[in-house]
């Protein structure tokens, strides 16, 4: 979902479609995650994004956009174009519909999920989830294609039809060879490393936050303001927070072998089991449904709607 | 007879380590043997745990010498991951070996590793929830329980494992007494009902004796004792390894031929030898009165939440007094390490005051209020920063701006009052587990705090060390410290500390002396402690006129001889 989403925001680049776009998903992910938590994780990207956009409002300016004025006049600097404006909006929303689509990943899914769906298992997949995935890849790869290389399709070959089939055998080919990999996935020990990463995150922050009470309650000031004073008062702490953290480690080893880790690990199995359900297929049709949408929207050239509408009421 | 486990003259010296961790032993455990491992830290116990799946010697390198044989394999050439499908290990600390993001995972990650078929894991994980009590528990984080709950887990993690032999090193010590009672019940209980073996080193024998058949006894890496329960009672104690339950020493002293572990059995074989006499009112103990102090901790109204929804503290009132030695009970997670930081402003209130000294903790910074209160956690590792003991002691001194003449005669003062003296320029690493329990405290000491807060000092120590630092505490106590100390260790709480405060779901539920506290068994039962013994059979002797409130063994000697010297039939002893 979060990449088919980046990908349906790299389609637009108008700030009206992009925004609904974005409140859609937000509303999306405020009814899994909550309002507090995004608004907690979004907060520090707000400036980040801010930044980026100003950045980009200074070199997205199309040949022939319509000229407002200079930021700075006296040196004829950093001048501002309507376009710029347009499209810079646009581009920070682009920014935000990633950031929320990584989040609600992340904050609706269960890392081991995550990290199950990434691990290689038993190779007996339903025909129908390898159709789905080829069935995504492809229309992915087909709509990039068509994007991309549409001129140098063009220059192969005139003949509209040539050029589809072209793309379609095209997008089909790396459609299965993502698959493969897709199928072959993280080797068993990878994927539960990445999940024992998950889990001790939160361990060691505790840890850490344990270590550091015990250094106040010694009588060492931890709460300066000065930021240097702060760093130094930490510095007192990495010795037993390194001492903690290998014995973390050591004691993670014996405790994952205690489990018979080293059992027989190709052939491990699994308790959690991915499938798609109802909503996945409702949310994958959604997602092509905007995929098309965006493509013909592209196509006849409403791409630029608010652009267009923009100029229509303002320059006439 | 099939043998499921064989050691055959085995000895094991970790590397870099002078003398072995185990020395020449002979063990053998028949199928189905419920045997109990027992004897002080750093005797060997865990490493014996450890021989049996391989990860000595193939986790922890070091030279092992002999055989050790589980089911017939060979500990040096088989797989630990082999070793493991047959032998479910338990460890102390719950903490460090829960490593799922869930419950059920946790439970699943064994059966997932020996390739258990997905419908069947499903079962296990039901099954091992039941059994652990567990159910609801499913989708919570594993290091957000609380630590019987951890614990609790760590051993389903094993049950849905099915292996042939359960080895459960000090399960129960970071447990209340209900919670340690439970446990180890439920571990003996799966074993015998599955026909598996069940290796168990304990320390709380008390608890655990009734439930086993056969009992080892080690010392500096050696079997000093291999009998039956009857037959390791029977031969006594030995000093500083092994100390018989209290019963069956005054049974002993008073000559019964029984050897009861708990009061029901204690009372009859009394009743049998002795006739017994009436208390009068003056042979009654008399508990000593102690002058209040002035009031030094004053905490008014105060709440606390983590997470601004559930309350940790739901309004706390509470104030001690100058040269009070009390001690903070309660069930895991009833707010008692919460109350206790707000002391020294690690937490501020959230609601209500908390005045210490006479300042607001508010005010205040922990640091600063460091130099009055001082504050020993409950692992020691968190707050070493240092490598050599000498430094250490320094810390708290240099903090507070003394000069060197005085930061030595300090740090020497302080280890010696923990019994370390001599051990000046050791290395901290290297210490051991009662050694660091104690340094700890001897690097708050150098401070000269007028109020202690000790957060379970006892956790994973053994008998002997724990009435170490208990003895340390109370001699602190009457140099004139304030001491708050928050322990799962009833017994020695009673027996120590005078002023009881038993918090339950972040409100005190008793504040007062601990002679009343002990005898309230509703009470006890709701916050998971359980009377010791001797207290129990201090109620059965009710109608003798003998008060409820006695706790240690010699008081109760006193009391019995009392009793039975005025007997008709003219027993005396």
């Amino acid at each position: 979902m979060f990449f088919a989403l980046t990908f349906i925001s790299l389609l637009f680049l108008d700030p009206l479609i992009i925004g609904a776009l974005f409140f859609g998903l937000y509303a999306l992910a405020a009814n899994a995650v909550g309002r507090k938590t995004i608004a907690q994780s979004s907060k520090p990207l707000i400036v980040i994004f801010t930044v980026f956009s100003l950045y980009n409002l200074y070199w997205l300016r199309p040949e022939g956009a319509i000229h407002l004025f200079y930021v700075f006049p006296q040196w004829n600097f950093f001048p501002i174009t309507v376009e710029g404006l347009i499209r810079s909006m646009a581009l920070f929303f682009r920014f935000f519909i990633v950031v929320l689509a990584i989040h609600t990943v992340l904050y609706t899914t269960a890392s081991a999920d995550l990290v199950l769906g990434l691990t290689k298992r038993d190779s007996s997949r339903q025909l129908k989830n390898i159709l789905t995935y080829v069935a995504i890849v492809t229309a992915l790869l087909f709509s990039t294609i068509n994007l991309a290389w549409s001129e140098k399709l063009q220059n192969i070959s005139s003949n509209a039809a040539v050029a589809f089939g072209i793309s379609l055998v095209a997008s089909l080919a790396v459609a299965a060879g993502s698959y493969w990999l897709l199928s072959k996935g993280l080797p068993p020990e990878i994927g539960i490393t990445i999940s024992l990463g998950f889990s001790t995150v939160g361990i060691l922050t505790q840890q850490t936050q344990k270590i550091m009470d015990a250094q106040k309650a010694r009588g060492y000031e931890m709460e300066y303001k000065n930021p240097l004073l702060r760093m130094k008062a930490f510095a007192s702490s990495l010795i037993p927070i390194f001492f903690a953290t290998i014995d973390r480690a050591e004691n993670i080893a014996i405790a994952i072998l205690t489990r018979a880790f080293d059992f027989d690990i190709r052939n491990r199995t699994y308790r959690r089991t991915l499938s798609f359900q109802r909503n996945d297929y409702v949310m994958l049709t959604v997602l092509l449904f905007l995929l098309f949408a965006g493509l013909g929207v592209n196509y006849l050239g409403w791409g630029r709607i608010t652009e267009v509408i923009i100029f229509s009421l303002f320059l006439n | 007879m099939e043998h499921d486990i064989e050691f055959a003259d085995v000895s094991f010296t970790y590397e870099g380590a002078k003398t072995p961790a185990i020395e020449n032993i002979n063990l053998k455990v028949r199928t189905g043997e419920v045997v109990l491992i027992t004897g002080p830290s750093g005797a060997g116990k865990t490493t014996l745990c450890s021989c049996l799946n391989g990860l000595v010697p193939q986790f922890h390198n070091g030279v092992l010498k002999g055989q050790v044989l589980v089911k017939g394999k060979d500990t040096k050439k088989t797989r630990v991951g082999v070793l493991s499908s047959l032998v479910g290990l338990v460890f102390q600390d719950p903490e460090s070996q829960l490593i799922s993001p869930t419950v059920a995972d946790e439970i699943a990650f064994g059966p997932e590793n020996l390739a258990v078929p997905h419908d069947e894991i499903i079962k296990r994980v039901e099954e091992s929830l039941e059994i652990a009590r567990l159910k609801g528990f499913e989708e919570r984080e594993p290091h957000n329980l609380s630590g019987g709950e951890q614990q609790a887990c760590a051993i389903a993690a094993i049950f849905a494992m099915y292996p042939e032999i359960y080895v459960m090193d000090e399960p129960t010590s970071n447990l209340d007494p209900l919670g340690t009672q439970h446990v180890l019940s439920m571990i003996v209980k799966v074993a015998k009902e599955r026909g598996k073996t069940l290796l168990i080193a304990e320390h709380k024998l008390e608890e655990i004796l009734p439930l086993v058949d056969r009992v080892v006894i080690m010392d500096r890496g050696q079997i000093v004792r291999d009998d039956t329960v009857e037959g390791a009672l029977s031969k006594g104690d030995i000093e500083h390894v092994f100390t018989r339950p209290s019963l069956v020493r005054l049974a002993e002293k008073l000559q019964l031929e029984a050897q009861p572990l708990i009061a029901e059995q204690f009372y009859p074989a009394l009743t049998q030898k002795y006739k017994l006499n009436g208390l009068t009112v003056d042979e009654r103990p008399m508990a000593e009165k102690k002058d209040k102090g002035d009031p030094i901790i004053e905490i008014r109204g105060l709440r606390h939440s983590y997470d601004g929804i559930n309350a940790a503290l739901n309004g706390v009132d509470l104030t001690i007094y100058q040269g009070e030695l009390l001690s903070i009970l309660g069930r895991n997670g009833s707010g008692k390490t919460t109350l206790v930081k707000h002391i020294n402003g690690l937490l501020k209130p959230v609601e209500g005051s908390v005045i210490v000294l006479g300042q607001d903790t508010t005010q205040t910074t922990t640091a600063q209020l460091a130099k009055k209160v001082g504050f020993c956690f409950q692992n020691p590792n968190h707050q070493m920063i240092t490598f050599v003991v000498k430094d250490e002691l320094a810390l708290g001194p240099k903090s507070l701006g003394l000069d060197q003449e005085e930061i030595e005669r300090r740090s020497l003062q302080a280890l010696e009052f923990v019994g370390m003296a001599g051990q000046m320029e050791a290395d901290v690493m290297a210490l051991g587990k009662g050694q660091k329990q104690r340094l700890a405290l001897a690097s708050v000491l150098t401070m000269k705090p007028e109020i202690l807060i000790i957060d379970e000092p006892t956790t994973g120590q053994d008998p002997q060390m724990t009435e170490d630092i208990f003895e340390i505490i109370r001699r602190l106590n009457e140099e004139g410290t304030t001491v708050l100390v928050i322990t799962h260790k009833f017994d020695y709480a009673a027996a120590y500390t005078e002023r009881a405060v038993i918090l339950a779901n972040g409100r005190i539920v008793y504040d007062g002396p601990m002679g009343p506290a002990l005898t309230d068994e509703e009470l006890l039962r709701a916050n998971s402690l359980a009377q010791p013994q001797v207290t129990k059979l201090a109620a059965k002797l009710a109608a003798q006129n003998v008060p409820g409130d006695i706790i240690t063994l010699d008081q109760m000697y006193d009391v019995l001889s009392k009793l039975i010297a005025g007997g008709q039939d003219g027993h005396h002893i």
